[in-house]
């Protein structure tokens, strides 16, 4: 009895610290930044993220000391022109995968206060609908 | 008798032999001209306009003679479109000039719709960036309006939550325009070096086979 007691205990020291951390359930890979032109104000990060948990996870904010700001948009083309739209969340079922990608979703960095020179590594921090958060590494590529 | 139905036969025979050539011509020509991006066969012809390079310089329809020209139109606060198309503009341009099969001089041109940020040396420096023969051009609103009208490439100063200060909504196309200051094509994304490169080289072996 005592035993099983135990047991509960450990059981729920371990299911309560993985609950509270639900952005370590969004597995983030193949982070990068497009270098920008010398002149330009702007940069784009790229990335995957998956949900690798079994409950759905929103990423509300997305935060660097490398920047002014740093926000989630998409790129869409309608009748031939781009145009850019901010995205609010980003919502990930259980499994889910998206893709942020050139000429899509993307992070807009605003305003870079430190050098985003190509094999730079930049650290840009992902805020959880639960206030957690997780850094992740975006090493800065030139693409062309 | 004999020799007017032999001279009326040979007319006959004459006349519809040309029309076999002509049809086989016109046929070769129709099926010549279906490349995907190709104005063809009403291209339009650029009315004179007056914008600047980054360089203080004059860019006139004058600008487009003696080489072929793509266009993009974009500006350099633009996060993802702009630099990508850009990238992918200068692994086409430098694709073109080492291709021993290429006889055509291209010249790549960015005009910038934001020129309220864009200055001259902002401009300079970002397109410069990506080759530095690519050419950066901007002008007044006016008349940055009137130029990308005539290639049917709008833009607008947008406000959009999340963005500071203010973004601009661009075509997402790369236009061709010939020597001859004729707009006669559009590649619209997503946008692809192999593929913008293999309708390129078959546009131009087709109009340079043609009066405009």
């Amino acid at each position: 009895m005592i035993l099983s007691g135990l047991r509960i205990a450990i059981l729920f020291s371990v299911l309560i610290p993985l609950a509270a951390v639900a952005c370590e359930s969004v597995d983030i890979t193949n982070a990068w930044i497009r270098e920008p032109p010398p002149s330009s104000n702007v940069a784009a990060g790229y990335f995957d993220a998956m949900n690798i948990g079994s409950e759905e996870q929103i990423i509300t904010s997305i935060k660097s000391s490398c920047c002014a700001r740093v926000s989630m948009h998409e790129t869409s083309i309608e009748g031939g022109r781009a145009r850019m739209h901010h995205l609010d969340a980003l919502k990930l079922a259980p499994t889910e995968k998206v893709n942020f990608a050139p000429n899509g979703a993307h992070l807009m960095l605003v305003g870079p206060v430190v050098p985003i020179r190509s094999s730079e590594v930049v650290e840009i921090n992902f805020f959880c609908l639960d206030g957690t958060s997780t850094p992740i590494e975006f090493k800065v590529l030139r693409t062309n | 008798m004999r020799h007017k139905y032999l001279v009326s036969g040979l007319i006959v025979a004459a006349a519809f032999a040309a029309g076999i050539v002509f049809s086989i011509t016109r046929q070769n020509v129709i099926h010549r001209a279906d490349i995907p991006g190709l104005l063809w066969p009403n291209p339009r012809l650029i009315a004179p306009f007056k914008l600047h390079t980054s360089d203080g310089s004059e860019f006139t329809e004058a600008n487009f003679a003696n080489h072929w020209t793509l266009i993009f139109f974009g500006f350099t606060n633009c996060p993802d479109i702009c630099p990508s198309t850009m990238a992918t503009l200068k692994q086409l341009y430098e694709q073109w000039g080492s291709d021993a099969n290429v006889k055509h001089n291209l010249k790549i041109v960015f005009v910038s719709v934001d020129p309220e940020r864009d200055d001259d040396a902002t401009l300079m420096n970002y397109v410069s960036y990506f080759h530095p023969s690519f050419v950066g051009v901007t002008g007044n609103e006016d008349d940055l309006s009137r130029f990308a009208g005539q290639l049917g490439a709008l833009f607008m100063k947008v406000n959009s939550a999340g963005i500071p200060g203010y973004a601009m909504d661009h075509s997402a196309s790369i236009i061709l325009v010939a020597p001859s200051a004729h707009f006669v094509g559009i590649f619209s994304p997503p946008h692809e070096v192999d593929d913008i490169k293999a309708r390129l080289m078959r546009m131009i072996e087709f109009l340079s086979e043609t009066t405009l």
